[in-house]
Protein backbone atom coordinates (compact mmCIF):
# COMPACT_ATOMS: atom_id res chain seq x y z
CA UNK A 1 0.00 0.00 0.00
CA UNK A 2 1.32 3.43 -1.06
CA UNK A 3 2.34 5.64 1.84
CA UNK A 4 -0.18 8.22 0.56
CA UNK A 5 -2.61 5.82 1.04
CA UNK A 6 -1.85 4.91 4.46
CA UNK A 7 -1.97 9.07 5.16
CA UNK A 8 -5.47 9.36 3.79
CA UNK A 9 -7.11 6.16 5.84
CA UNK A 10 -5.29 7.61 8.50
CA UNK A 11 -6.62 10.95 8.35
CA UNK A 12 -10.02 9.14 7.47
CA UNK A 13 -10.04 7.20 10.92
CA UNK A 14 -8.94 10.57 13.01
CA UNK A 15 -11.95 12.33 11.20
CA UNK A 16 -14.60 9.93 12.42
CA UNK A 17 -13.15 9.73 15.53
CA UNK A 18 -13.39 13.79 15.77
CA UNK A 19 -16.64 14.01 14.87
CA UNK A 20 -17.92 11.07 17.32
CA UNK A 21 -15.45 13.05 20.25
CA UNK A 22 -17.53 16.15 19.23
CA UNK A 23 -20.55 14.81 19.80
CA UNK A 24 -19.47 13.54 23.42
CA UNK A 25 -17.73 17.31 24.36
CA UNK A 26 -20.05 19.63 23.12
CA UNK A 27 -23.56 17.26 22.69
CA UNK A 28 -25.88 17.30 19.35
CA UNK A 29 -27.49 14.83 17.24
CA UNK A 30 -25.74 13.15 14.42
CA UNK A 31 -26.94 10.40 13.75
CA UNK A 32 -25.26 6.95 13.11
CA UNK A 33 -22.40 9.08 15.09
CA UNK A 34 -22.78 8.73 19.17
CA UNK A 35 -22.13 11.12 22.20
CA UNK A 36 -21.92 7.27 24.04
CA UNK A 37 -22.87 9.95 26.98
CA UNK A 38 -24.62 6.83 29.02
CA UNK A 39 -25.67 7.53 32.98
CA UNK A 40 -23.20 10.67 32.56
CA UNK A 41 -24.84 13.02 35.35
CA UNK A 42 -24.63 12.85 38.85
CA UNK A 43 -28.39 11.87 40.35
CA UNK A 44 -30.32 13.83 41.80
CA UNK A 45 -31.20 12.79 45.31
CA UNK A 46 -35.13 14.10 44.60
CA UNK A 47 -35.13 12.73 41.20
CA UNK A 48 -38.39 12.88 38.69
CA UNK A 49 -39.45 10.06 36.74
CA UNK A 50 -41.76 9.29 34.08
CA UNK A 51 -44.24 6.61 35.29
CA UNK A 52 -46.96 4.64 33.53
CA UNK A 53 -50.30 4.40 35.68
CA UNK A 54 -52.54 1.34 34.55
CA UNK A 55 -55.87 0.43 35.75
CA UNK A 56 -57.81 -2.67 35.04
CA UNK A 57 -61.23 -3.82 34.47
CA UNK A 58 -61.05 -4.78 38.53
CA UNK A 59 -59.80 -1.76 39.96
CA UNK A 60 -55.94 -3.11 39.95
CA UNK A 61 -53.65 -0.03 39.99
CA UNK A 62 -50.13 -0.72 38.73
CA UNK A 63 -47.46 2.35 38.25
CA UNK A 64 -44.91 0.71 36.32
CA UNK A 65 -41.89 1.87 33.95
CA UNK A 66 -42.73 3.45 30.93
CA UNK A 67 -40.48 0.53 28.97
CA UNK A 68 -43.51 -1.76 30.67
CA UNK A 69 -46.20 -0.36 28.45
CA UNK A 70 -44.36 0.44 24.85
CA UNK A 71 -42.54 -2.43 22.93
CA UNK A 72 -39.29 -0.71 22.47
CA UNK A 73 -36.05 -0.42 24.60
CA UNK A 74 -36.85 0.85 27.62
CA UNK A 75 -33.94 3.64 27.64
CA UNK A 76 -35.94 4.90 24.86
CA UNK A 77 -39.52 4.87 25.90
CA UNK A 78 -38.67 7.74 28.62
CA UNK A 79 -37.82 10.28 26.04
CA UNK A 80 -40.68 9.20 23.49
CA UNK A 81 -43.11 9.67 26.78
CA UNK A 82 -41.47 13.15 27.18
CA UNK A 83 -41.21 14.18 23.47
CA UNK A 84 -44.70 13.27 22.74
CA UNK A 85 -46.72 14.04 26.24
CA UNK A 86 -44.99 17.56 26.21
CA UNK A 87 -44.29 18.65 23.26
CA UNK A 88 -46.50 16.61 20.84
CA UNK A 89 -49.89 17.58 19.44
CA UNK A 90 -53.60 16.69 20.92
CA UNK A 91 -53.85 13.90 18.11
CA UNK A 92 -50.95 12.40 18.41
CA UNK A 93 -50.83 12.32 22.36
CA UNK A 94 -54.64 10.81 21.94
CA UNK A 95 -53.51 8.56 19.11
CA UNK A 96 -50.18 6.82 20.98
CA UNK A 97 -52.63 6.26 24.05
CA UNK A 98 -55.22 4.83 22.65
CA UNK A 99 -52.77 2.49 20.48
CA UNK A 100 -50.56 1.59 23.97
CA UNK A 101 -53.62 0.18 25.84
CA UNK A 102 -55.10 -1.73 22.65
CA UNK A 103 -51.75 -2.84 22.71
CA UNK A 104 -51.07 -4.47 25.90
CA UNK A 105 -54.79 -5.78 25.99
CA UNK A 106 -54.44 -7.56 22.31
CA UNK A 107 -50.78 -8.37 21.51
CA UNK A 108 -48.39 -7.87 24.92
CA UNK A 109 -44.84 -8.98 24.51
CA UNK A 110 -42.29 -10.79 26.36
CA UNK A 111 -38.94 -9.46 27.72
CA UNK A 112 -36.02 -9.00 25.55
CA UNK A 113 -32.64 -7.69 26.65
CA UNK A 114 -33.42 -4.22 26.51
CA UNK A 115 -37.14 -4.82 25.73
CA UNK A 116 -38.83 -5.31 29.21
CA UNK A 117 -41.64 -7.30 28.81
CA UNK A 118 -45.56 -5.47 28.72
CA UNK A 119 -47.17 -5.02 31.97
CA UNK A 120 -49.74 -7.61 32.86
CA UNK A 121 -52.81 -7.58 35.03
CA UNK A 122 -52.50 -9.77 37.95
CA UNK A 123 -55.76 -10.75 37.39
CA UNK A 124 -55.73 -11.12 33.90
CA UNK A 125 -58.31 -8.65 33.61
CA UNK A 126 -57.83 -6.07 30.53
CA UNK A 127 -56.46 -2.79 31.06
CA UNK A 128 -59.06 -0.27 30.78
CA UNK A 129 -57.09 2.84 31.37
CA UNK A 130 -53.24 4.28 31.20
CA UNK A 131 -52.15 7.41 31.95
CA UNK A 132 -48.35 9.05 32.28
CA UNK A 133 -47.36 10.84 35.78
CA UNK A 134 -44.44 11.96 37.02
CA UNK A 135 -42.73 11.00 40.30
CA UNK A 136 -41.07 12.51 42.46
CA UNK A 137 -38.69 10.32 44.64
CA UNK A 138 -36.71 10.69 47.42
CA UNK A 139 -33.63 8.61 47.79
CA UNK A 140 -32.30 10.28 50.71
CA UNK A 141 -34.76 7.74 52.47
CA UNK A 142 -34.09 4.93 50.23
CA UNK A 143 -34.17 1.39 52.44
CA UNK A 144 -34.12 -2.02 50.64
CA UNK A 145 -37.05 -3.11 52.77
CA UNK A 146 -39.60 -0.31 51.86
CA UNK A 147 -40.59 0.76 48.38
CA UNK A 148 -38.73 4.42 47.34
CA UNK A 149 -40.72 7.13 48.65
CA UNK A 150 -43.05 9.38 46.52
CA UNK A 151 -42.85 12.55 47.67
CA UNK A 152 -44.92 14.20 44.63
CA UNK A 153 -47.13 12.94 41.92
CA UNK A 154 -47.82 15.11 38.66
CA UNK A 155 -50.09 13.81 35.95
CA UNK A 156 -48.34 14.49 32.47
CA UNK A 157 -51.04 12.99 30.18
CA UNK A 158 -54.33 13.16 29.95
CA UNK B 1 1.02 2.97 14.88
CA UNK B 2 1.70 1.73 11.42
CA UNK B 3 2.03 -1.84 13.02
CA UNK B 4 -1.71 -0.97 14.56
CA UNK B 5 -3.40 0.29 11.77
CA UNK B 6 -1.65 -1.65 8.75
CA UNK B 7 -0.02 -5.28 10.40
CA UNK B 8 -2.80 -6.80 12.03
CA UNK B 9 -2.38 -10.30 12.47
CA UNK B 10 -4.46 -12.76 10.37
CA UNK B 11 -7.03 -10.03 9.48
CA UNK B 12 -8.66 -11.36 6.90
CA UNK B 13 -9.97 -14.82 9.09
CA UNK B 14 -10.80 -12.24 11.65
CA UNK B 15 -12.83 -10.19 9.67
CA UNK B 16 -14.85 -13.16 7.98
CA UNK B 17 -15.51 -14.59 11.87
CA UNK B 18 -16.42 -10.90 12.59
CA UNK B 19 -19.19 -11.03 9.60
CA UNK B 20 -20.96 -14.25 10.70
CA UNK B 21 -20.79 -12.72 14.06
CA UNK B 22 -22.35 -9.51 13.06
CA UNK B 23 -24.68 -10.42 10.72
CA UNK B 24 -26.07 -13.68 13.49
CA UNK B 25 -26.03 -10.77 16.17
CA UNK B 26 -28.57 -8.61 13.72
CA UNK B 27 -30.46 -11.20 12.72
CA UNK B 28 -31.95 -12.42 16.19
CA UNK B 29 -31.77 -8.76 16.75
CA UNK B 30 -34.07 -8.33 14.42
CA UNK B 31 -36.05 -11.38 15.03
CA UNK B 32 -36.76 -11.12 18.93
CA UNK B 33 -35.44 -7.61 19.63
CA UNK B 34 -37.35 -4.78 19.44
CA UNK B 35 -38.12 -4.10 15.67
CA UNK B 36 -41.62 -4.33 16.78
CA UNK B 37 -45.34 -4.04 14.75
CA UNK B 38 -44.60 -0.63 16.97
CA UNK B 39 -43.70 1.07 13.82
CA UNK B 40 -45.83 -0.12 11.51
CA UNK B 41 -48.64 0.84 13.97
CA UNK B 42 -47.40 4.47 14.84
CA UNK B 43 -45.92 5.37 11.56
CA UNK B 44 -48.76 7.30 10.42
CA UNK B 45 -48.88 10.04 13.36
CA UNK B 46 -45.55 9.12 15.02
CA UNK B 47 -42.90 8.73 12.22
CA UNK B 48 -40.85 11.89 11.42
CA UNK B 49 -37.93 12.05 9.09
CA UNK B 50 -34.82 13.82 10.84
CA UNK B 51 -31.03 14.10 9.59
CA UNK B 52 -29.10 12.43 7.40
CA UNK B 53 -32.38 11.49 5.64
CA UNK B 54 -34.90 14.31 5.67
CA UNK B 55 -36.67 12.54 2.38
CA UNK B 56 -37.03 9.19 3.78
CA UNK B 57 -40.59 7.82 3.49
CA UNK B 58 -43.36 6.98 6.02
CA UNK B 59 -42.57 2.66 4.92
CA UNK B 60 -46.34 2.01 6.48
CA UNK B 61 -46.39 -1.92 6.07
CA UNK B 62 -43.12 -1.48 3.79
CA UNK B 63 -41.63 -1.84 7.14
CA UNK B 64 -41.85 -5.08 7.30
CA UNK B 65 -40.27 -5.60 3.71
CA UNK B 66 -37.54 -3.51 4.98
CA UNK B 67 -37.05 -5.80 8.11
CA UNK B 68 -37.26 -9.13 6.22
CA UNK B 69 -34.96 -7.89 3.74
CA UNK B 70 -32.63 -6.93 6.05
CA UNK B 71 -32.68 -10.37 7.68
CA UNK B 72 -32.16 -11.79 4.05
CA UNK B 73 -29.11 -10.16 3.16
CA UNK B 74 -27.52 -10.73 6.94
CA UNK B 75 -27.93 -14.30 6.67
CA UNK B 76 -26.73 -14.64 2.85
CA UNK B 77 -24.03 -12.03 3.62
CA UNK B 78 -23.02 -14.16 7.04
CA UNK B 79 -23.00 -17.80 4.87
CA UNK B 80 -20.98 -15.40 2.10
CA UNK B 81 -22.93 -15.93 -0.33
CA UNK B 82 -22.27 -13.01 -3.28
CA UNK B 83 -20.77 -11.11 -0.51
CA UNK B 84 -20.09 -8.20 -3.21
CA UNK B 85 -23.52 -7.82 -3.43
CA UNK B 86 -25.32 -8.79 -0.56
CA UNK B 87 -22.45 -7.50 1.95
CA UNK B 88 -23.19 -3.77 0.75
CA UNK B 89 -27.20 -4.11 0.28
CA UNK B 90 -27.50 -5.84 3.94
CA UNK B 91 -25.10 -2.49 5.34
CA UNK B 92 -27.78 -0.20 3.23
CA UNK B 93 -30.76 -1.70 4.07
CA UNK B 94 -29.96 -2.15 8.08
CA UNK B 95 -28.57 1.60 8.02
CA UNK B 96 -31.91 2.32 6.51
CA UNK B 97 -33.99 0.17 9.20
CA UNK B 98 -31.81 1.65 12.07
CA UNK B 99 -32.67 5.21 11.19
CA UNK B 100 -36.05 4.94 10.62
CA UNK B 101 -37.06 3.69 14.07
CA UNK B 102 -35.15 6.49 15.02
CA UNK B 103 -37.76 8.68 13.90
CA UNK B 104 -40.36 7.92 15.95
CA UNK B 105 -40.58 10.92 18.89
CA UNK B 106 -37.97 9.25 21.11
CA UNK B 107 -34.53 10.67 22.18
CA UNK B 108 -31.78 9.02 20.32
CA UNK B 109 -30.05 6.87 22.67
CA UNK B 110 -26.80 4.83 22.35
CA UNK B 111 -28.04 1.40 21.18
CA UNK B 112 -26.52 -0.20 18.03
CA UNK B 113 -24.91 2.14 15.39
CA UNK B 114 -21.58 0.29 15.97
CA UNK B 115 -23.18 -2.81 13.85
CA UNK B 116 -23.82 -0.35 10.96
CA UNK B 117 -20.34 1.14 10.86
CA UNK B 118 -18.74 -2.23 11.45
CA UNK B 119 -21.49 -3.68 8.86
CA UNK B 120 -20.59 -0.66 6.09
CA UNK B 121 -16.65 -1.86 6.72
CA UNK B 122 -17.54 -5.16 6.08
CA UNK B 123 -17.91 -4.42 2.49
CA UNK B 124 -14.64 -2.71 1.96
CA UNK B 125 -12.89 -6.02 3.13
CA UNK B 126 -10.89 -6.69 -0.29
CA UNK B 127 -10.27 -10.39 -1.92
CA UNK B 128 -7.51 -12.57 -0.02
CA UNK B 129 -3.59 -11.14 -0.74
CA UNK B 130 -1.05 -10.29 0.15
CA UNK B 131 -1.17 -6.61 -1.55
CA UNK B 132 -4.84 -6.26 0.15
CA UNK B 133 -3.49 -7.52 3.85
CA UNK B 134 -2.55 -3.96 5.00
CA UNK B 135 -6.36 -2.34 3.71
CA UNK B 136 -8.11 -5.83 5.81
CA UNK B 137 -5.66 -4.60 8.57
CA UNK B 138 -6.65 -1.68 8.62
CA UNK B 139 -10.61 -2.02 8.74
CA UNK B 140 -9.59 -4.42 11.73
CA UNK B 141 -7.88 -1.59 13.36
CA UNK B 142 -10.87 0.82 12.40
CA UNK B 143 -13.37 -1.50 14.51
CA UNK B 144 -10.86 -2.06 17.44
CA UNK B 145 -10.34 1.75 17.76
CA UNK B 146 -14.59 2.03 17.91
CA UNK B 147 -14.55 -0.38 20.58
CA UNK B 148 -11.73 1.41 22.80
CA UNK B 149 -12.69 5.02 21.75
CA UNK B 150 -16.63 3.75 22.73
CA UNK B 151 -15.45 2.96 26.02
CA UNK B 152 -13.12 6.11 26.22
CA UNK B 153 -16.17 8.25 25.51
CA UNK B 154 -18.42 6.96 28.08
CA UNK B 155 -15.89 7.54 30.48
CA UNK B 156 -15.01 10.64 29.23
CA UNK B 157 -18.72 12.05 29.14
CA UNK B 158 -19.17 11.06 33.30
CA UNK B 159 -15.95 13.08 34.24
CA UNK B 160 -17.20 16.40 31.99
CA UNK B 161 -20.64 15.95 33.23
CA UNK B 162 -20.82 14.23 36.57
CA UNK B 163 -16.96 14.86 37.66
CA UNK B 164 -14.89 12.85 39.14
CA UNK B 165 -17.77 12.48 42.05
CA UNK B 166 -19.26 10.14 39.45
CA UNK B 167 -16.73 7.78 39.97
CA UNK B 168 -15.86 7.94 43.47
CA UNK B 169 -19.38 8.18 45.05
CA UNK B 170 -21.14 5.34 42.57
CA UNK B 171 -24.16 7.36 43.33
CA UNK B 172 -25.41 7.13 39.53
CA UNK B 173 -25.12 3.31 39.53
CA UNK B 174 -26.63 3.05 43.03
CA UNK B 175 -29.95 5.27 42.05
CA UNK B 176 -30.19 3.68 38.89
CA UNK B 177 -30.14 -0.11 40.18
CA UNK B 178 -32.99 0.95 42.64
CA UNK B 179 -34.89 2.47 40.00
CA UNK B 180 -34.20 -0.28 37.02
CA UNK B 181 -31.75 -2.66 38.90
CA UNK B 182 -32.27 -6.95 38.99
CA UNK B 183 -33.02 -8.48 41.92
CA UNK B 184 -29.68 -9.29 42.80
CA UNK B 185 -28.58 -5.40 41.89
CA UNK B 186 -31.50 -3.92 44.10
CA UNK B 187 -30.54 -6.61 46.62
CA UNK B 188 -26.80 -5.15 46.44
CA UNK B 189 -27.99 -1.82 47.30
CA UNK B 190 -28.51 -1.94 51.06
CA UNK B 191 -24.58 -1.37 50.93
CA UNK B 192 -24.38 1.50 49.18
CA UNK B 193 -20.24 1.44 49.30
CA UNK B 194 -20.54 -1.62 46.85
CA UNK B 195 -21.84 1.11 44.45
CA UNK B 196 -18.65 2.60 45.16
CA UNK B 197 -16.18 0.33 43.89
CA UNK B 198 -18.14 -0.48 41.42
CA UNK B 199 -17.67 3.24 40.23
CA UNK B 200 -14.30 3.45 41.03
CA UNK B 201 -13.86 0.57 38.56
CA UNK B 202 -15.75 2.03 35.82
CA UNK B 203 -13.20 5.11 36.03
CA UNK B 204 -10.13 2.75 35.54
CA UNK B 205 -12.03 0.79 32.85
CA UNK B 206 -13.30 3.36 30.78
CA UNK B 207 -10.83 6.62 31.16
CA UNK B 208 -7.33 4.36 30.97
CA UNK B 209 -8.14 0.83 29.95
CA UNK B 210 -9.57 1.76 26.12
CA UNK B 211 -5.61 2.74 25.51
CA UNK B 212 -4.31 -0.45 26.31
CA UNK B 213 -6.89 -1.91 23.55
CA UNK B 214 -3.97 -0.65 20.59
CA UNK B 215 -1.24 -3.05 21.79
CA UNK B 216 -0.94 -6.42 21.22
CA UNK B 217 0.08 -8.03 24.05
CA UNK B 218 -2.95 -6.65 26.32
CA UNK B 219 -5.85 -6.20 23.67
CA UNK B 220 -6.84 -9.60 24.55
CA UNK B 221 -7.17 -8.84 28.38
CA UNK B 222 -8.53 -5.29 27.83
CA UNK B 223 -11.58 -7.73 25.77
CA UNK B 224 -11.56 -10.16 28.74
CA UNK B 225 -12.34 -6.70 31.32
CA UNK B 226 -14.44 -5.36 28.94
CA UNK B 227 -17.21 -8.62 28.90
CA UNK B 228 -16.55 -9.18 32.29
CA UNK B 229 -17.69 -5.30 33.02
CA UNK B 230 -20.71 -5.76 30.66
CA UNK B 231 -21.70 -9.04 32.47
CA UNK B 232 -21.26 -7.39 35.78
CA UNK B 233 -23.21 -4.82 34.65
CA UNK B 234 -26.02 -7.12 33.21
CA UNK B 235 -26.29 -9.03 36.84
CA UNK B 236 -26.64 -5.53 38.47
CA UNK B 237 -28.40 -3.10 36.26
CA UNK B 238 -30.25 -5.57 33.72
CA UNK B 239 -28.35 -3.38 30.94
CA UNK B 240 -26.22 -6.22 28.73
CA UNK B 241 -25.07 -4.42 25.58
CA UNK B 242 -24.68 -8.08 24.18
CA UNK B 243 -24.52 -6.89 20.52
CA UNK B 244 -21.72 -5.49 21.38
CA UNK B 245 -19.42 -7.59 23.34
CA UNK B 246 -20.76 -10.51 21.23
CA UNK B 247 -18.40 -9.24 18.40
CA UNK B 248 -15.15 -9.28 20.94
CA UNK B 249 -14.53 -13.32 20.33
CA UNK B 250 -13.57 -12.79 16.50
CA UNK B 251 -12.25 -9.06 17.11
CA UNK B 252 -10.36 -9.83 19.70
CA UNK B 253 -9.58 -13.60 20.50
CA UNK B 254 -8.55 -15.21 17.14
CA UNK B 255 -5.33 -14.39 16.46
CA UNK B 256 -1.88 -16.47 16.30
CA UNK B 257 -3.10 -20.23 16.01
CA UNK B 258 -5.34 -19.62 13.00
CA UNK B 259 -2.89 -17.35 11.33
CA UNK B 260 -0.38 -19.88 10.78
CA UNK B 261 -3.78 -21.64 8.45
CA UNK B 262 -3.75 -18.49 6.92
CA UNK B 263 -0.30 -18.19 6.08
CA UNK B 264 -0.48 -21.51 4.14
CA UNK B 265 -3.09 -20.27 2.54
CA UNK B 266 -0.75 -17.77 0.31
CA UNK B 267 1.39 -21.00 -1.35
CA UNK B 268 1.66 -19.19 -4.42
CA UNK B 269 5.13 -17.06 -3.92
CA UNK B 270 6.58 -20.32 -2.38
CA UNK B 271 5.65 -22.15 -5.70
CA UNK B 272 9.23 -21.78 -7.01
CA UNK B 273 10.78 -23.37 -4.47
CA UNK B 274 8.30 -26.15 -4.51
CA UNK B 275 10.30 -29.65 -6.20
CA UNK B 276 8.75 -29.90 -9.93
CA UNK B 277 7.25 -32.88 -11.33
CA UNK B 278 9.28 -35.53 -12.46
CA UNK B 279 9.15 -35.75 -15.77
Amino acid sequence: MSRLRKISLSFFLICFLTVQLKLTLFGGFLWPFSSHRLFARMPEMNKQTLQAVVEDANGDIQSVHPGRVIPIEFCRCVGLVRNIFTNGSDFQKEQLQKYLLERLNQKPWWAFDEMYPSVKSPTEAAFVSLKFETHELDFTSYSYSTSLPVKQKQHLYP
Amino acid sequence: MNHFLFEQINPFERLRYIRISLCSIVILLLLVGPYDSFYLDTAPWLYKAKTPFPWFPNLGSHFWTLKFSVIFFALSFGLGIWKKTTGPLFALLFLFLNYYVTCFGSTYWVTNTHLNFFAIALCFVPQKSKSSKEFASFLLAFMITYVAFLYFQAGLSKLLWGGLDWFISGQRIWTETILLGTPLGKWLTQWPWIFQVMGIWTGIFELFLPFLFFFEKTQRWCAVAAITFHLGTFTVMGISFWFLWSLYPALFFIKRNSSIRLQSSFPRHDDSRAPLPAP
